[in-house]
């Protein structure tokens, strides 16, 4: 009883103060962006406001010290490391991006590279629990797997940031999945290290929530889908974190499908949604734009902006149940 | 359709997809051998148990996006002759 009642303290403890330090981070950075010039336009209002970009450094501080905190009550050194490696290496990709654009293409190789601390120090276990199929051995496919998942997560979330919210709302959502996954296949390092990364993200969202008051910029997303990334791998959830993550991946696949090859936004002629004069969002019917999961849930019929973010949020929602369900069968 | 229950359902296809694609992998292809002795018939059933697979995953990506494709362009005509 008093083991139990050390253990939830200590994650209530790691929770507590990854939502703090965010908390109490992120208006700081965002005066501190303001007055240097680091602004970004929010592109779905119509009086097209200045939003201070790249806070989500403040999501990177309160992850780094809620797992420094969360060392201290486990013994899973190795693994808080490495996930604090991968998580730091793909915000440090994501600054590079912010400052000076790294290219399409370019991008995605870096984030492949910040998985190599999962290699290098062993973090990974090549024996994967399927559904239905059970324990698998990929010895020599799954190291050649763990930087494509790092690249693959990584890269899907940041191109989920396109509306107020969604990034860190449905990041919320399918970290929670993964926390009560891990609780239910008794996996403790990932168990903490969600608690950490919830609690960054609930507090980030708090101000990025509709309508934002600070943009993550590209150093936020990213290292929030490189850790959601070393989470799965590291707490061997691949299965679950691929199935929770499934809006993330469908909107990153219909892009790429539709136009061919990696892009960036700007390097888009034809933009998918545009803003009615009533400040709602409607999808173009442009042949050249892409397809992306925001034009096809605005493609029967225009949308406030609000509207669409509880429709991602209702998605990821289901995806997150249907993870459940499979750890559930994972489980029986 | 709902869009919304259209992509719930699109959801749900990926569910069973990649839960059945995985077993049909691990449990069916990666079984197979082919009858052929010596190195070159462990070269050949290599070959063939990664060709299928990947196969099977591009087969499911396909129909994925096709149904995908099908259902979206199908709405944006309906709006572009709502406009017109």
């Amino acid at each position: 009883m008093r083991v139990i009642l050390i253990g939830n303290f200590a994650y209530v403890i790691v929770f507590s103060v990854g939502a703090a330090v965010t908390l109490f981070l992120t208006p700081k950075i965002a005066k501190s962006m303001r007055d240097r010039g680091i602004v970004g336009v929010d592109v779905h209002k119509r009086d097209k406001p200045e939003i201070p970009e790249m806070c989500g450094i403040s999501i990177i501080a309160g992850l780094t010290i809620s797992v420094l905190i969360a060392s201290i009550f486990s013994s899973f050194m190795n693994e808080f490391f490495s996930f604090l490696t991968v998580t730091l290496f793909a915000g440090l990709i994501g600054y590079l991006d912010d400052k000076g654009r790294l290219g399409p293409r370019v991008k995605p190789l870096l984030t492949a590279l910040a998985g190599l601390p999962i290699l290098i120090l062993g973090t990974y276990d090549p024996y994967p629990v399927l559904p239905i199929i059970g324990r698998t051995r990929l010895t020599i496919i799954y190291p050649l797997l763990v930087p494509v998942a790092i690249a693959v997560t990584s890269n899907a979330v940041n191109m989920m940031d396109p509306l107020n919210g969604i990034m860190t709302g449905s990041g919320s959502i399918v970290t929670l999945t993964l926390l009560v996954s891990s609780c239910l296949l008794g996996r403790g390092d990932a168990t903490f290290l969600c608690v950490g990364l919830l609690g960054c993200l609930l507090a980030f969202y708090y101000y990025n929530r509709y309508p934002s008051r600070v943009f993550s910029g590209n150093i936020g997303s990213l290292a929030v889908g490189a850790a959601i990334g070393a989470i799965v791998v590291i707490g061997r959830l691949e299965a679950i974190g691929v199935i929770a993550l499934i809006p993330h991946i469908m909107n990153a696949f219909y892009g790429l499908a539709s136009v061919g090859h990696f892009f960036e936004r700007k390097e888009i002629a034809s933009r998918p949604i545009k803003i009615l004069k009533d400040g709602r969002l409607a999808a173009s019917t442009g042949l050249d734009a892409p397809i992306t999961l925001t034009r096809t849930i605005l493609v029967d019929g225009p949308k406030r902006e609000k509207d669409v973010v509880n429709i991602f949020f209702l998605l990821t929602s289901f995806s997150s149940l249907l993870a459940l369900i499979t750890t559930l069968i994972m489980v029986m | 359709m709902n869009v919304i229950i259209w992509l719930l359902l699109i959801q749900l296809f990926v569910w069973l997809g990649l839960i059945a694609g995985l077993w049909i992998v691990l449990e069916v292809i990666m079984l197979i051998t082919l009858p052929i002795a010596g190195w070159a018939g462990a070269l050949l059933t290599g070959a063939f148990r990664v060709g299928s697979s990947a196969a099977l995953a591009l087969l499911w990506l396909w129909i994925w996006i096709r149904i995908e494709y099908n259902y979206f362009w199908k709405e944006i005509r309906k709006e572009r002759e709502k406009k017109d």
